[in-house]
């Protein structure tokens, strides 16, 4: 039997409805592309959606950020961590706020594939284009389709998942088989229809197949998201059956890691991983 | 990788980027330079035992990364989930 949907346009046309940008997000991309547009404007944008400065504000104090001195307000976090920061910390605040319908298995599965994320993007450097915090954005993000599949297609879902637990095959496998779509493409959907950049919604549809990424350019970043999810599974945050499959060498080259590397990088993922229970405590 | 415990160690087979067949052997965690051993076969009757951190170019990185997390989960201090070996 085909499965009910064809591609995702169809599924999207048919029964999703994907959640929309948080207010505050869309907003600040528009004052940020404005050239003339000073701190204080920026924060009066994020000021303005009490529940994501609540959100940004209690990020920015947390010791994922490690300032040391607690932040009293939004005008005194934009003038301390300027227009870039402030940008990703607000789309992090506005992710927690969308995440926070997960349930608390996938949640901590997510933050700690951010916290490898991040632990990778920091060993490689500027070499991918993105610096440490978007990197843990990718992972906050990387199966938010699961949770649209949860809301939406809740049974189908559960026959994925069994289907995964069965040992038939991985879960995106699984769910393109009963739904017609994985995970990785309906979050890939959601990142574009919140416009955020291209290289991350192709990151989030590569982070199984590689070849689902639309552009080449970023199969490296969809590596690297293969293998901080991998990282997350492996040190016991693996909320579904076979959500993370096992790797390939080309996957791990193509992320740019090599064995070498693995000890560092997985030191960095461990110390940061007492983070977790504070970043999982923001989405609730 | 295919753990099981071995009294007080863990142990699993492994396979080197070469093909050689090896067996790891964790004892202890990241902080001691032998708490993760690879046991190879360098000639058909001689068994010898390296520690993981001097192999690791030999290693797939995946492997690499199974051991490292594995010797944190039951040696480590991050207060991770132990695994049902």
């Amino acid at each position: 039997m085909s499965p009910p949907y064809a591609n995702i346009d169809r599924l999207i046309e048919d029964i999703v409805t994907l959640p929309s940008l948080p207010g505050a997000v869309a907003e600040l991309n528009a004052t940020l592309s404005d050239p003339d547009c000073s701190l204080s404007d920026i924060g009066e944008v994020v000021s303005n959606d009490p529940a994501i400065a609540m959100k940004a504000l209690r990020l920015v104090n947390s010791a994922y950020y490690g300032l040391g001195n607690e932040v009293g307000s939004v005008e005194q976090a934009v003038n301390l961590l300027g227009p870039k920061v402030i940008k990703n910390l607000v789309l992090t605040a506005s992710v927690f706020e969308s995440l926070g319908r997960a349930a608390e298995g996938l949640l901590r599965h997510s933050v700690t594939t951010g916290l490898a994320m991040r632990a990778i993007i920091d060993h490689r450097g500027n070499a991918v284009g993105i610096d440490a915090d978007e990197g843990f954005i990718y992972g906050l993000l990387h199966d938010v389709g699961i949770i649209i599949f949860h809301e939406f297609l809740p049974k189908e879902h559960e026959r994925a998942i069994q289907m995964a637990r069965a040992g038939e095959k991985p879960l995106h496998l699984a769910e393109i088989e009963i739904i017609g779509v994985s995970h990785a493409e309906a979050g890939a959907r959601l990142a574009t229809t919140w416009k955020l950049a291209d290289r991350l919604s192709n990151a989030i549809a590569g982070h199984h197949v590689l070849d689902a990424c639309l552009d080449r350019k970023y199969r490296p970043l969809a590596a690297m998201l293969h293998v901080a999810e991998y990282i997350s599974a492996r040190s016991s945050f693996e909320p579904l059956p076979r959500i993370v499959t096992d790797t390939d060498p080309n996957i791990w080259e193509e992320a740019g890691i090599r064995s070498q590397d693995v000890p560092t990088i997985l030191g960095r993922f461990f110390e940061s991983l007492s983070d977790t229970e504070e970043l999982v405590a923001l989405a609730a | 990788m295919d753990w099981s415990r071995q009294g007080g160690a863990v142990v699993s087979p492994a396979r080197l980027a070469d093909g050689r067949v090896a067996k790891v052997v964790l004892v202890a965690g990241r902080g001691n330079p032998k708490g993760a051993m690879l046991i190879l076969a360098d000639a058909p009757t001689a068994q010898n035992a390296y520690p993981v951190s001097k192999m690791l170019a030999a290693m797939h990185p995946a492997d690499a990364a199974d051991i490292l997390c594995m010797q944190e989960r039951i040696f480590g201090v991050a207060a991770l989930e132990a695994p049902d070996l």
